[in-house]
């Protein structure tokens, strides 16, 4: 533009005023943020392990389309029958359920999860120590760092107790965590026979076509990796859905009264100048980009705070709460910069009117 | 103090539309505290429901179970139990999480499998009956209206169909979880666990003895309702506690700042004011008191507002989603005067600042 | 082509209907030519103001006409007078006027900028427009920050940045005290003679007589004749012969505004009565 950028300087004239109205806006972008990277960390950790899994496709009991807070039992048999078919480079069972680790030190909602040794589906990674052997458990990290746990400590679980043989990590979430034993063991522990929870298999060519041979063939649940994945995530969305929108509308209200404020006690306390301006042979674009640019200065400036803030509040209660996972994705970062240039848009309304319409004549005002 | 008050009246006054947004924003703020701590309330007692409202005395069930969906008995045990003296009756439930798709959203439920006329079913019905053959469910009247099932109409539940025999009222929570219930048999067919359950719900005369001699028969834990209740409170509010105390705080600064910014405002356009008190002798105390009058009256004035605005808003929630549960309670009341209050204070630090290093004299300078 | 940069005809002003209508500005003829300077006098209420905003194109007459540069404003639509205002015109304001978040030279910057100058052509023109009128080290300066006189420079500067052919200037010393008031005078006389720009003031200041090429007297919406008037010599404001206080001194009548000056100058009437005193404007 090259102009003198007046709206610019008029929001900045008065830094305090400028602060408190930039830092207002901030705080209700910050609960929006905040929300969304909550709700995003929660579901990266809920998919965690299904997107680590060397898993092609996942198989579930008929109608059963996901492990987070659900159930599934499949007969071994359909394993068998799994394995047989073609297209498919391995089958092995997991069995997964809900229980808790306890120690003296505490409590931890885990869903355990029953795996062959030396196949898919245990941690993919050890951080510390060894697989379970019969009678041993792998444990998170995470949640062995807040019981006082080691490797090599007992931990309750099923009723009985095991020896922790190793850490795993990245399996900890706000709800809970999971916990690795072998399938055997996991099935004795429960007394059950003859029944998985899922099957895992690997595909040799196109999962998805494999998917549907599955489910062809035995009338099972079968779902890509992506697939399953991704309703893991539509679950832990369907769920916070209702409360979030009440919450995010809260929050961009809240903003809009700031933003309102803000442009509303600059213009009308700069209400002469404007009329000063018209006088000098301002055009009414000429006023709309001094108000507007007001506006959007100080959501811009709002959300890049906010933004800042919510990596902070990231690290802060990483390190402290622990199991709240805080991750912004790209998706919602410009979601919230949209919400807040229409924040901007409707809050700068009333004062633009009110600008264009100032009496030139004022200019004459002793 | 006496001329004081007024001039903080006649300031904030002043300017009517200004006025109206800082306290419609701040407002907006203390109702959204007030909303957190009432969903927080609401949260708690949807959650213990069950606990809290199957007429049993007893829950008996795995030792080291703490939670409502924990733990596996034999169903066997319900027997054992039955033969304790004093016990009046015995129901053995299979309680698990299961997740509903339901028009391309997906809902959690705890399916509650209990036998028909034994214990453990709805304990109060909006419509039809309870639970008598295998094949049947009771569904929660909120979730069934939302998602338009009727009485005698069909739902499916892991790839099988049940008939709706009764709706049910407070089995749902606004966190995504509810109730459904069935037939123990059914639930056993559906889940692979035949001849479990998950707790034995017991009816008995005279608590003490029959606890200690159920417990020593049976070698299962057993824990009163409200310990059951306790315990499913715990899980969540680890969970969600973390969440709704950053909100809380959020909401706080948000509305602090509004008013911070308004009385700023207010400020900065009579400035002339406070350089003549300031050069008639005024210091600094006096001046924070003239001060954090006007941010004591606009607070007061949020407070009331925001507990309209909540009001308001917590009505139109529950109307559009029943399944939300707000509560008022005299802590939530108190919090948030609290609140107001230490935003009154906390907001008039700045706009303090700037009248204290107002230079008197340069005021008229022009 | 002749000479006159500002004609006005027959121009009225009426505010209001019906009862409580008012007529500000009564049938006014007037030209300004280039290089003149027109100084308006007149009472608060007398219609000064109106007239200089319809000269301005900032309000439009009930009747009449006001043609400037030989554009008659009457033709032109509602939207392109912001731009003509820009480009013809030059205003100088009682309150200075200047917009105070902006520095001195972003002041003049941004009447540059209305008429299409941006970036750096536009800075270093007010910075010259600046060290012309001697403000070369306050040009970073916010307008809380310089004097009276300083900002009454600056404001100058902004109203010459376009160009304009005619500068108005409304009560351009009523702020300002003797010194600085005298110099601002003459600042605007240069300007009219040495740049060939309309000047029209409308002032209670009866020291910008001084440099006034025409005075004309405004009463209740119209001029008055001149000869018809008297000036008080306490505070020099025009007043009529009829129904004033007036003082019999030395064989000479005197007419006052009102009983304290009259009363002001019977204490010691050689104080008030300077060699020259008229009406009348330098030849």
């Amino acid at each position: 533009m090259g102009g003198v950028p007046v709206g610019r300087r008029n929001l900045f004239s008065d830094r305090r005023r400028a602060v408190l109205g930039i830092a207002g806006v901030g705080v209700a972008l910050l609960m929006v943020l905040m929300l969304a990277a909550i709700v995003n960390g929660a579901m990266r950790q809920v998919t965690r392990y299904i997107d680590t899994s060397p898993a092609d496709v996942f198989v579930a009991q008929r109608g059963v389309t996901n492990m987070h807070m659900a159930s599934s039992a499949v007969p071994l048999a359909d394993l068998t029958r799994i394995r047989a078919l073609p297209g498919v480079a391995w089958a092995e069972p997991i069995l997964y359920l809900p229980d808790a680790l306890a120690t003296a030190g505490g409590r931890q909602v885990a869903y355990v999860v029953g795996y062959v040794p030396g196949q898919p589906g245990g941690p993919v990674s050890l951080v510390r120590g060894r697989a379970p052997g019969p009678g041993q458990v792998v444990i998170d990290q995470r949640v062995a760092g807040s019981l006082g746990l080691k490797v090599g400590d007992s931990v309750r679980l099923l009723a009985r107790t095991w020896r922790i043989s190793g850490l795993a990590s990245g399996l900890t979430n706000l709800a809970n965590t999971v916990a690795f034993v072998r399938f055997t063991d996991l099935a004795a522990a429960r007394n059950l026979s003859g029944i998985t929870s899922y099957i895992l298999a690997g595909a040799r060519g196109d999962p998805a076509r494999l998917a549907h041979r599955i489910t062809a063939a035995t009338g099972l649940s079968a779902l890509t990796r992506a697939q399953f994945s991704a309703q893991e995530r539509a679950l832990v969305q369907d769920m916070s859905a209702q409360l979030l929108q009440i919450m995010n509308l809260a929050g961009y209200l809240i903003g809009l009264a700031v933003i309102a404020l803000t442009l509303y006690a600059a213009t009308l306390s700069r209400l002469r100048e404007a009329g000063v301006m018209k006088a000098l042979g301002a055009r009414p674009v000429r006023l709309a980009n001094v108000v507007l640019s007001q506006a959007l200065w100080t959501v811009g400036a709002a959300l890049a705070a906010a933004l800042g803030l919510t990596f902070a509040l990231a690290v802060v209660l990483g390190r402290t709460a622990g199991n709240v996972p805080v991750v912004l994705d790209p998706g919602s970062v410009a979601r919230v910069a949209a919400g807040a240039i229409v924040l901007a848009a409707l809050g700068a309304l009333a004062p633009l009117v009110r600008v264009w319409r100032v009496d030139p004549m004022t200019v004459f005002r002793r | 103090m006496g001329t004081q008050v007024p001039v903080a009246w006649r300031n904030i006054l002043a300017e009517r539309r200004r006025l109206a947004i800082a306290v419609l924003g701040a407002g907006l703020a203390v109702a959204l505290i007030l909303l957190l701590e009432g969903l927080w309330s609401g949260l708690l007692t949807q959650i213990s429901a069950y606990p809290d409202h199957v007429r049993a005395t007893f829950f008996v069930r795995q030792p080291g179970a703490k939670t409502l969906s924990e733990g596996v008995v034999p169903v066997s045990a319900a027997g054992r139990v039955r033969a304790v003296p004093g016990v009046a009756a015995a129901g053995p439930v299979l309680t698990r999480w299961v997740v509903l798709d339901l028009h391309g959203r997906k809902q959690v439920v705890t399916v509650v499998g209990f036998t028909p006329g034994s214990l453990g079913g709805p304990w109060a019905l909006a419509a039809g009956r309870t639970v008598g053959a295998d094949g049947e469910v009771v569904i929660d009247r909120t979730l069934a209206a939302e998602h338009a099932i009727t009485l005698g109409g069909t739902l499916g539940v892991t790839g099988r169909s049940f008939r709706v025999v009764g709706l049910s009222s407070g089995t749902r929570s606004f966190m995504g979880t509810g109730y459904l219930f069935m037939s123990l048999h059914s639930a056993q067919a559906m889940f692979g666990a035949e001849n479990t359950a998950t707790f034995v719900l017991v009816r008995a005369a005279g608590p003490v003895a029959v606890r200690a001699a159920i417990a020593g028969r049976t070698g299962l834990s057993v824990a009163s309702p409200d310990l059951v209740a306790a315990a499913e409170q715990n899980l969540y509010a680890g969970i969600m506690g973390k969440i709704f105390n950053l909100m809380v705080v959020i909401a706080f600064a948000a509305g602090t700042l509004i008013v911070a910014l308004t009385v700023y405002s207010a400020i900065s356009d009579r400035l002339g004011e406070y350089g003549i008190a300031k050069a008639l002798g005024a210091r600094r105390g006096r001046l924070f008191r003239i001060v954090a009058g006007q941010t004591t009256v606009l607070s007061g004035l949020a407070l009331i507002a925001g507990l309209l605005l909540y009001l308001g808003g917590s009505r139109l929630i529950t109307a559009l989603w029943p399944q939300f549960q707000i509560e008022l309670t005299f802590r939530a009341l108190g919090v948030v005067t609290v609140a107001a209050l230490l935003m009154g204070m906390l907001a008039a630090l700045v706009p303090t600042r700037r009248v204290a290093r107002l230079d008197p004299a340069s005021v008229y300078r022009r | 082509m002749d000479d006159i940069e500002v004609r006005a005809r027959a121009l009225t002003k009426t505010f209001g209907q019906g009862e409580v209508q008012v007529q500000a500005v009564r049938g006014i003829d007037l030209e300004v030519r280039r290089g003149e300077v027109v100084l308006i006098m007149g009472a608060s209420g007398s219609g000064k103001t109106t007239l200089l905003s319809m000269l301005g194109a900032m309000l439009r007459p009930t009747s009449g006409r006001v043609e400037v540069d030989g554009v008659d404003l009457a033709t032109l639509p509602e939207s392109k007078l912001p731009e003509f205002r820009t480009r013809r015109f030059g205003f100088v304001f009682q309150d200075f006027n200047l917009l105070s978040a902006l520095s001195a030279e972003e002041n003049v910057e941004f009447a540059l900028n209305l008429s299409g100058v941006t970036g750096r052509r536009a800075r270093e023109r007010a910075g010259r427009l600046l060290d012309g009128l001697g403000l070369a080290g306050r040009r970073r300066f916010r307008p809380d920050k310089l004097s009276g006189g300083e900002k009454q420079r600056v404001a100058i500067a902004r109203a010459l940045a376009n160009e304009p052919a005619v500068i108005l200037a409304d009560e351009p010393t009523a702020n300002l005290d003797s010194k600085i008031g005298h110099e601002i005078a003459r600042l605007l006389r240069r300007i009219a003679s040495e740049e060939r720009r309309s000047v029209v003031i409308v002032s209670h200041d009866a020291r910008l007589k001084e440099i006034a090429d025409r005075v004309l007297w405004m009463e209740d919406g119209q001029f008055r004749s001149l000869s018809e008037m008297a000036a008080d010599p306490v505070c020099g404001m025009a007043v009529e012969r009829e129904g004033t206080p007036h003082y019999r001194h030395d064989g000479q009548t005197y007419y006052f505004c009102s009983p304290a000056c009259r009363d002001e100058f019977a204490a010691s009437p050689s104080r008030f009565l300077a060699p020259a005193a008229g009406l009348s404007a330098p030849g």
